[in-house]
């Protein structure tokens, strides 16, 4: 086979391979909130205010232990439930990364280093909280029409079934939910491997320590390449030789926040409009903060 | 007809990952610290398969609409399922490289390498020179190691070095790093991605201030490419 077709069959595979069991925990999640939580509770317990009601979104972030391909049914599903989609959006953003594995693997790509663990925590809250913020005010349904995913059919409310509980539900559910994850996780995947198999990536190290050129261009290279945040770090401390500080921060922090591998989901099931709302937010907020290290740190 | 696309998908992703497992392809795909939670998404790959195909059973008197929307997606999924079976890929090698300059990969000692703090190695063999960096850090000058991988040229390399080439993955193959180490020694008959296994001294060349980690070569055989060619992260 071909060099160049087989490093894109290997990369397209093993994406879809390493994907999987994330989904499959996402959607189990999912469908256990979506049998077991009722809106009830949610109104209940979900703080009124929008402040505390998103840094209670981002501390759960802190020990919901999924990733990027997980987080988002879950999301779905606790907007469905009436969580508000602000608080909603700042669960996403902020738990593929604060969550204690992603901490734990940065340190350990990072030789224990917590200043690098602590500024990645700190650059993905500062987007979820931002993106939270600004949803709360520019979102002003309670529970906004949610684009129907492409099996829709598939993920019927229970609420509105003949009221079939238990195992059978959950499981069923699951399964009918991950057909409609995994159809985007597929997609993106071709494209990621497309990407990464066929641009080069050589060109981009010139770049490397620049103040400013390096962050701006490590930052879609973290979007185009879409690595499970629990890896990103590993490939991130391969860059620290060439790129500068705030860039190598700003790749992990974007790289799952926008990425190619889950976008296509993401618009598929919150919409352009909050999909924009977060690229918006965070590649701006990211490069500016990225530059701002570079420059606290003399670079 | 719903349950039955499904059931086929799911099981098809289980079927999958039997015999990536059976062939010992997924070491090809995927670190094998992974390799329960691959198992494990397997077995429910598998579960959820046979519930669906029950549930295609219970439902066959039923005439469930089939649109174009079930079809495309259990047809996409079936893509990579399909792909994995019926292909025999190879490892990732210097094409993979995406026009990366070759020298920017070589390993690179932190500060100048000496000789003391080594850990007295009681092995008859060489040990694998990843295995005994990991071990001895910077210490270590002179011992004995060996090292496979494959051969890459580079036009930035003197006359009498190349590269030997791996590459290291945490997850899978879509988070690959290369890793070069420097060879001291003629490969100029070699072709570019062949597997060598290189025997030697482990040396440390100083270029543009930088300590580079060499092995100094006294033989240099072909060799098979290994059942895991991915190393871990270094």
């Amino acid at each position: 086979m071909a060099g160049r077709l087989n490093d894109f069959l290997v990369v397209f595979i093993s994406i879809v391979l390493q994907s999987l069991p994330f989904v499959l925990v996402g959607v189990l999640a999912s469908s256990l909130v979506h049998q077991y939580l009722s809106s009830e509770l949610v109104a209940r317990w979900m703080p009124r205010r929008r402040l505390p009601a998103i840094a209670l979104a981002a501390a759960f972030g802190f020990v919901v232990p999924v990733c990027d391909c997980g987080v988002i049914p879950l999301a779905r599903r606790l907007i469905a439930k009436g969580v508000p989609v602000y608080a909603a959006l700042t669960l996403l953003v902020a738990a593929p990364v604060i969550n204690p594995v992603v901490l734990l693997s940065t340190g350990f790509a990072f030789q224990g280093n917590l200043g690098v663990v602590g500024l990645r925590a700190a650059m993905t809250l500062s987007v979820a909280v931002a993106v939270g913020l600004l949803a709360s005010m520019l979102v002003h349904e309670a529970r906004p029409r949610l684009p129907t995913l492409a099996s829709g059919l598939w993920a019927e409310d229970p609420d509105k079934r003949d009221g079939s509980r238990g195992l059978g539900a959950v499981v069923g559910h699951a399964s009918a939910e991950y057909f409609d994850v995994v159809f985007y996780v597929v997609l993106g995947a071709l494209f990621t491997a497309t990407t990464q198999t066929f641009v080069p990536r050589g060109d981009l190290m010139s770049l490397g320590a620049h103040p400013v050129g390096s962050v701006a261009t490590l930052m879609p290279v973290a979007t185009v390449l879409s690595i499970c945040s629990e890896a990103d770090a590993f490939v991130a401390r391969a860059f620290a030789t060439t790129f500068s500080l705030g860039a190598v921060l700003a790749f992990m922090a974007i790289g799952q926040i926008v990425d190619l591998r889950n976008g296509l989901l993401l618009v598929r099931t919150l919409g352009w409009r909050l999909v924009a709302l977060i690229a918006l937010v965070a590649y701006p907020l990211i490069l500016l903060e990225g530059i701002a290290i570079n420059r606290l740190a003399g670079q | 007809m719903i349950h039955l696309l499904r059931a086929a998908a799911l099981l098809g992703i289980s079927v999958l990952i039997v015999k990536l497992f059976a062939t010992g392809q997924m070491a090809l795909y995927m670190s094998p610290s992974l390799d329960p939670l691959t198992a494990l998404t397997g077995v429910a790959s598998g579960c959820l398969g046979l519930w669906e195909l029950r549930a295609a059973v219970r439902r066959r008197a039923e005439h469930e609409p089939l649109s174009l929307d079930h079809a495309l997606t259990v047809g996409l999924v079936l893509v990579p399922v399909a792909l994995g079976l019926i292909t025999t890929p190879r490892a990732l090698d210097s094409s993979a490289l995406g026009g990366q300059d070759l020298s920017r990969l070589v390993l690179a000692y932190p500060s100048p390498p000496g000789t003391s703090g080594v850990r007295p190695l009681t092995s008859a063999e060489a040990p694998d020179i990843f295995s005994f960096l990991r071990q001895a850090g910077g210490a270590g000058m002179g011992q004995q190691v060996r090292a496979v991988g494959m051969v890459a040229h580079s036009s930035s390399l003197q006359p009498g070095q190349f590269v030997l080439l791996r590459y290291s993955i945490v997850h899978c193959v879509a988070d690959a790093r290369p890793i070069g180490v420097l060879v001291l020694g003629d490969a100029s008959a070699w072709q570019a991605d062949e597997w060598v296994e290189v025997r030697g001294t482990l040396d440390v060349h100083e270029q543009d201030g930088e300590y580079l980690v060499a092995l100094r070569a006294s033989s240099l055989a072909a060799t098979d490419e290994p059942a895991n060619p991915y190393l871990p992260p270094i």
